[in-house]
């Protein structure tokens, strides 16, 4: 176990070096050719400062900044049961030491992040999308994948990661801006007398580098990401020993019902992106698209039991590429039966839409009216009504001041 | 969320589980994109969506007012009419955040879009009157009197 462990630190370690690595030849190409002649160092002082920064907030701060800029809400038992249960739930299978923190995000969009830079001070969040369209089986698989990426540190690695690859976009950006806006290459190529061509070639290389480097990082971000997420499926698959609730949810997630949103895509002129959302800049993101969604769906329902070697097996099957869990891992998996499907929950879409959007205005203090003729009367506390005609009965209720 | 017409803060009406916000000022209602997909995927209206996008036709240049701004997104709204004969308007949120219903031409809309020949609409439409019926039951219904009173 710690053997598997440390071996997947070791490889995580070494993308981490890669990484930094081409953030700090990119830094000193950057100086060299809008500066030549040792902006260079000036450059890579640069990269140096922007990385320790960055990761710094990201450190200490990202998971407050993610959580303020989603406006997630933070709820207590009473406020949302059942989402409450299965995170407890999964944080007894998954033998996490501190409960998470639970917030709800109010966004029609189904999704789930995972926050926190150690296991003990972690967070999930919850989109009132996802709450709303997922059932209790889909919901604990969902939660067992983010609870899987807690527990092995996923978070930490893939937020500075993230960051670094922030920082290598940003500077490849403002370089290639400066290059074809400022003039740098043309002030140098009419400074330059006898080495006229060595130069040129040098400056190609640089320019060819700010193109390759984002790449570059891209690769090396995914690599570690997708990796990642296959093994927080198998992990959570072995906390709920149901694949099938962690892979219905993520074909519901991927295939939404119809909403007025895609009727009128073709006019709407753009749509708001979120730029804390990218890439796991702040958080996991449940629904990046690395890897494939459909393609996890599959390997899930390819299971034919809930262990390690049981997912190792099926995503050999799937992909047609060597397993993707550890060694050492497999060597201790314990066989494991999958758990009978359990019985529908009982509840509605709409139901279970109207508890998360209740779960919200609780919070917002809005006072609640059951009328008799079946309605329910939500008022918020700004109207500040001292009584309330209800519009389809028109029976008047008093409000408590 | 705040009325788009005359700002004041809106309540919720639940009935069935799918809710609409309404404004007790002036009587407008606003029908929540994502409440129109519940109420759709609850009736198993899977092309509900588009069919409601071609109910809903750009209108011509000439607004009939200054226009309204989106409660959810607080862009500015189409105002799109709904089937042919005389114009008859609603709001529409250029995202998809939703569509606002006059509080005067409720029943109007309401009417054109049961009659449009498209099973969703015709129960969104009869889900808007059941929740704001043209009159009260008699036996509920005051001698007038506002809506609701303000301390
Ligand atoms: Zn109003
Ligand atoms: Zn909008």
């Amino acid at each position: 176990m710690w053997d598997q462990i440390a071996s997947n630190r070791r490889k995580s370690v070494t993308l981490v070096v890669m990484m930094a690595a081409v953030l700090f030849v990119l830094g000193y190409a950057s100086g060299e050719l809008v500066a030549p002649g040792g902006g260079g160092y000036v450059g890579l002082l640069v990269a140096l400062v922007l990385w320790v920064g960055l990761s710094l907030v990201a450190y200490f701060q990202g998971d407050r900044i993610f959580l303020g800029i989603s406006q997630a809400r933070r709820i207590r038992r009473e406020d949302h049961p059942r989402l409450w249960n299965v995170v407890e739930e999964m944080k007894i299978a998954s033998g996490l030491e501190v409960m998470p923190e639970i917030y709800i995000i109010d966004d029609p969009s189904p999704n789930a992040f995972a926050t926190g830079r150690t296991p003990a001070r972690a967070a999930v969040a919850v989109t009132t999308g996802l709450l709303g369209m997922l059932d209790r089986a889909q919901l604990q698989g969902v939660i067992a994948h983010e609870m899987a990426h807690i527990r092995n540190r996923d978070v930490l690695l893939m937020i500075l990661l993230g960051v670094m690859l922030g920082a290598v976009v940003m500077i490849a950006d403002l370089v290639v801006r400066a290059v074809f806006w400022g003039g740098v290459g043309r002030s140098r190529r009419s400074s330059s007398s006898g080495g006229g061509q060595a130069q040129l070639i040098l400056l190609v290389a640089a320019i060819v580098l700010m193109i390759v480097a984002p790449i570059l990082a891209r690769l090396i971000y995914f690599a570690v990401s997708r990796r990642r997420e296959y093994l927080a499926d198998a992990c959570g698959t072995q906390f709920t020993r149901y694949p099938e609730g962690l892979a219905s949810a993520l074909e519901r997630i991927a295939a939404p019902g119809p909403t007025l949103k895609s009727a009128t895509r073709a006019t709407a002129p753009m749509y708001i992106i979120n730029p804390l959302r990218r890439e796991g800049m702040a958080a996991h993101n449940l629904t990046a698209t690395h890897p494939p969604i459909q393609e996890r769906v599959k390997i899930l329902r390819a299971m034919a039991g809930a262990s390690y070697t049981d997912y190792n097996a099926a995503f050999r099957q799937v992909t047609r590429r060597a397993g993707v869990i550890p060694p050492a891992e497999l060597r201790e998996a314990v066989p494991t039966r999958i758990l009978e499907a359990a019985a529908p929950d009982g509840t509605t879409r709409q139901g279970r839409a109207r508890q998360a959007g209740d779960a919200l205005l609780t919070l917002s203090d809005y006072v609640f009216v059951t009328c008799a003729c079946g309605n329910r009367l939500k008022i918020p506390p700004e109207a500040q009504f001292t009584r309330v005609k209800c519009p389809t009965c028109g029976r008047r209720h008093e409000l408590a001041p | 969320m705040r009325c788009p017409r005359c700002r004041a803060p809106m309540i919720i009406v639940e009935r069935n589980e799918i809710e609409l916000d309404h404004c007790l000022e002036c009587h407008g209602v606003w029908f929540d994109g994502e409440e129109l997909a519940l109420l759709f995927t609850s009736l198993g209206a899977q092309d509900a969506g588009r069919r409601l996008a071609e109910i809903m036709a750009p209108r011509g240049k000439k607004p009939r007012e200054r226009a309204l701004a989106c409660p959810r997104c607080g862009r500015k709204m189409d105002q799109v009419a709904v089937g042919s004969g005389a114009e008859v308007l609603l709001d529409r949120c250029r995202r998809g955040d939703g569509i606002w219903f006059d509080g005067g031409e409720l029943h109007a809309v309401a009417a054109r879009l049961g009659a449009s020949g498209a099973e969703g609409f015709a129960r969104a439409a009869a889900f808007v009157e059941e929740v704001f019926p043209r009159t009260l039951p008699p036996e509920a219904a005051p001698a007038g009197g506002p809506a609701a009173e303000e301390t």
